[in-house]
C-alpha cells in the first residue's frame, strides 16, 4: 500500500505539472492575443509585449515559469491585473467549498440508500431507490442548476444551495449504484455466513458486518467522483454566472492569459490528485491489510 | 432487467428516429421569427397579445386552422401565425422545429465523436494490449492523465485553443475532433484491459501454435471479446458528449446562432426570470435527460 501511495501521489504530481505545461503551451499556440485589445497602437502593443518578455519564444517563457513555479511564484494575470496565486486559490476556495459539500451531502444520501437498495427486506424499496437513481443519473448537474434556479429566483435561496444541491443529485445516484452494487458482492463472504449462524440479527449484519467490508470499492471512486463533481461545477458556473475556479478557466482561456490558464488547470489537477490521495489514505485507515502486499 | 433495456432502447430508437425525420415532423422554419408571438405559450387555439413585458396572451376560443400531410406531418394553414406546440423562444421563433433540428446537430456531433474515440480507442487498446513493454506503458500513462482531468475541463481547453469563429462544416469537423481527442482514453483503456486478458487464454495461445499471423488473432479473437467492452463504454460516451457539446455551445464555443443545437437553445435559458414567465424553454434540458436516461436504462447492470 505504501507503494502504492507512492505511486498515486507522484502520478498526482505528473498530473499537476502536465495540465500546467499542456494548458500553457496550448493557450500560447491558439491565436489571439491577451494584450491584443483593439484599443492599443501597434507600437505600444509591441512595447508592452517586450517588457512583459511576450516576444520571447514559448518554450523559454515555460522554462521561466516553471522555475519560478518552485518558489510558488505563478506570475500576474494580464486580465485581471493582480497575482495568480491570489486569484487562483480564493476562486478555488470557492469551487471547493461547493464541491465538497456537494460530495459529503452525495455521501450521506448515496450511502444509506445504496445499503437499503441492496438489503431491504420489501421489493418495493429496493425497485423505489433503484428507479430513483437511475432517474437522478440521468440529470445531469447543469439541467438541475437551470431548473433550480427557476426556484430558487422565486423563493429567494442562495446560489450556494443551488449548486451544492446540483451538485450532490447525480452524485448521490452514483454513490447509491455503486454501494447496492457493492452489498450485493460481500454477500457470499464466509463471515457473514459465519455471523448468520451464530444469530446476529439481521440489521448487525448489514450495517456492522457487510457495510464496512463493502466500503473500499465505494472509496476507489471518489477521485473519479472529485473529477465528475468538478465538471458539473464547470457547467454550473458556466451557465449561472457563479464566480469560481470553472468560470475563472473560463475567462482566462478566453483572454489568452496563459499564467492564469495555466494556474487554474494546475489547481482543477491538484484538487482530483488530493481527492483520490485522501481516499487512499482513508482506505488504509478502515483497512490495514491493504497496507501489506 | 431486460424490462429496462427495451424502455432505453425504444427511448433511443425514437429520438434518432425524431432527428432522421426532422423536416418532415418540423411545423416550422428553423429560423423565421415572429416577434408578435415571442415566448408564446404552446397552444392550439389562435392567440393576441395582452401585454408586451412580460409578454403575455390571451387565448382565442377559436381554433388554429391546420394543413394535415402537405409536405409535412402538420402545419398551420395560417402564414401568419404558426402552429407552436412547444412554445416560442424570446425571438418567436418555433421551439418544437427547433428542437428536432438541434437533435439532428447534438446527435450527429455526438455520433461523429463517438465514431473517432471508438476508432482511436479500440486501436491504441489494441496496440497496448497485444504485447507487454514500454509501449503499452506510455500508452496506458497518456490515457490515464486524460482520464483524471476533468472531462469538461479536457475538452474546454482543447476548445478554446482553436480558432474561434469558423465556418459550420469546419466547425463540426473540428468539434468532431475534440470529443474525440477526449473520448478516446477511456475506449482505450478498457479495450486494453480485456485484450491484456483475453491474450493469455488457451484458445489463443493454441492459435499461436497453429501457426496464426498476429493479424488473425486480433481480427478472430482479440477483436470479438472487446467488443462488448466497447458497445458500453460507447454508450456511456453519449450522455457526457451531448453535455459536452451543451455547455460548449452555451458559453459560444460550440455552434453559433442560428443554427439550433440543444446548447445553442439552452442560453435562452439562462436567465431564470425569464425561464419562469416560459417553463418551456427547458425543452432542450429535458431532451439532454432523456438520451441520458435512455443510455442509462440500456446500460443498466443490476
Amino acid at each position: 500500500m505504501r507503494r502504492v501511495l507512492a505511486a498515486r501521489l507522484g502520478f498526482a504530481l505528473a498530473l499537476v505539472v502536465c495540465a500546467f505545461i499542456g494548458v500553457y503551451v496550448l493557450t500560447a499556440l491558439a491565436p489571439g492575443d491577451a494584450l491584443d485589445d483593439g484599443l492599443r497602437t501597434s507600437a505600444s502593443l509591441a512595447a508592452e509585449r517586450s517588457r512583459l518578455g511576450l516576444d520571447q519564444p514559448v518554450l523559454s517563457r515555460l522554462a521561466t515559469r516553471l522555475g519560478r513555479l518552485a518558489v510558488l511564484d505563478l506570475g500576474t494575470s494580464l486580465r485581471y491585473n493582480q497575482p495568480v496565486l491570489a486569484l487562483v486559490t480564493q476562486r478555488t476556495a470557492t469551487t471547493v467549498q461547493s464541491g465538497a459539500a456537494a460530495l459529503l451531502l452525495a455521501l450521506v444520501i448515496g450511502i444509506p440508500a445504496g445499503v437499503l437498495g441492496s438489503r431491504a427486506r420489501s421489493p418495493v424499496v429496493r425497485h423505489g431507490i433503484s428507479a430513483i437513481s437511475i432517474l437522478l443519473l440521468s440529470l445531469p448537474a447543469l439541467v438541475v442548476a437551470l431548473v433550480l434556479a427557476v426556484v430558487a429566483s422565486g423563493a429567494g435561496v442562495p446560489s450556494f444551495a443551488v449548486m451544492v444541491i446540483s451538485l450532490a443529485l447525480p452524485a448521490a445516484a452514483v454513490v447509491e449504484r455503486l454501494q447496492s452494487r457493492a452489498m450485493d458482492a460481500v454477500q457470499r463472504e464466509l463471515c457473514l455466513d459465519a455471523a448468520r449462524a451464530r444469530g446476529v440479527p439481521r440489521g448487525a449484519i448489514t450495517w456492522r458486518h457487510a457495510w464496512p467490508l463493502s466500503l473500499p470499492s465505494v472509496l476507489g471512486v471518489v477521485g473519479i467522483l472529485a473529477g465528475h463533481l468538478l465538471s458539473g461545477a464547470l457547467a454550473i458556473e458556466l451557465v449561472t454566472a457563479r464566480s469560481g475556479l470553472g468560470l475563472l478557466t473560463f475567462e482566462a482561456l478566453m483572454a489568452r492569459d496563459l499564467d492564469l490558464a495555466a494556474a487554474c488547470a494546475a489547481a482543477a489537477a491538484l484538487i482530483v490528485g488530493l481527492a483520490t490521495l485522501t481516499a487512499d489514505l482513508l482506505h488504509l485507515w478502515i483497512d490495514p491489510r491493504s497496507a501489506v502486499p | 432487467m431486460r424490462l429496462a433495456r427495451a424502455i432505453g432502447g425504444l427511448v433511443l430508437a425514437t429520438l434518432c428516429l425524431c432527428a432522421v425525420c426532422a423536416p418532415w415532423l418540423a411545423t416550422g422554419d428553423v429560423a423565421t421569427q415572429h416577434p408578435d408571438l415571442a415566448l408564446a405559450p404552446p397552444s392550439l387555439n389562435r392567440r393576441t397579445l395582452v401585454e408586451r413585458l412580460p409578454p403575455t396572451y390571451r387565448t382565442l376560443d377559436e381554433r388554429l386552422p391546420l394543413t394535415w400531410f402537405s409536405g409535412t406531418l402538420v402545419r398551420s394553414a395560417d402564414p401568419s401565425e404558426p402552429l407552436l406546440p412547444l412554445g416560442s423562444d424570446s425571438l418567436g421563433r418555433d421551439q418544437w422545429t427547433r428542437l428536432l433540428h438541434g437533435a439532428r446537430l447534438s446527435l450527429g456531433l455526438t455520433l461523429s465523436g463517438l465514431a473517432g474515440a471508438v476508432l482511436i480507442g479500440t486501436a491504441v487498446g489494441l496496440l497496448a494490449g497485444r504485447r507487454e513493454g514500454w509501449l503499452d506503458a506510455a500508452l496506458m500513462r497518456v490515457a490515464d492523465l486524460f482520464i483524471a482531468w476533468p472531462a469538461l475541463y479536457v475538452v474546454l481547453v482543447l476548445r478554446a485553443a482553436l480558432p474561434l469563429s469558423l465556418p459550420f462544416s469546419a466547425l463540426f469537423a473540428l468539434m468532431t475532433f475534440v470529443l474525440t481527442l477526449a473520448g478516446w482514453p477511456i475506449v482505450a483503456r478498457a479495450v486494453r484491459a480485456v485484450t491484456a486478458s483475453e491474450r493469455g487464454r488457451e484458445s489463443v495461445l493454441a492459435a499461436e501454435a497453429a501457426g496464426a499471423s498476429p493479424t488473425w488473432i486480433l481480427r478472430r479473437h482479440l477483436l470479438p471479446a472487446a467488443t462488448p467492452v466497447i458497445v458500453t463504454q460507447a454508450l456511456l460516451l453519449v450522455p457526457a458528449f451531448i453535455l459536452a457539446e451543451a455547455t460548449l455551445s452555451f458559453v459560444s464555443l460550440g455552434f453559433s446562432e442560428p443554427t439550433p443545437s440543444w446548447g445553442t437553445m439552452l442560453r435562452e435559458a439562462s436567465n431564470p426570470f425569464t425561464l419562469r414567465h416560459a417553463p418551456w424553454l427547458l425543452a432542450p434540458a429535458g431532451a439532454i435527460a432523456l438520451v441520458t436516461l435512455g443510455v442509462n436504462l440500456i446500460a443498466e447492470k443490476r
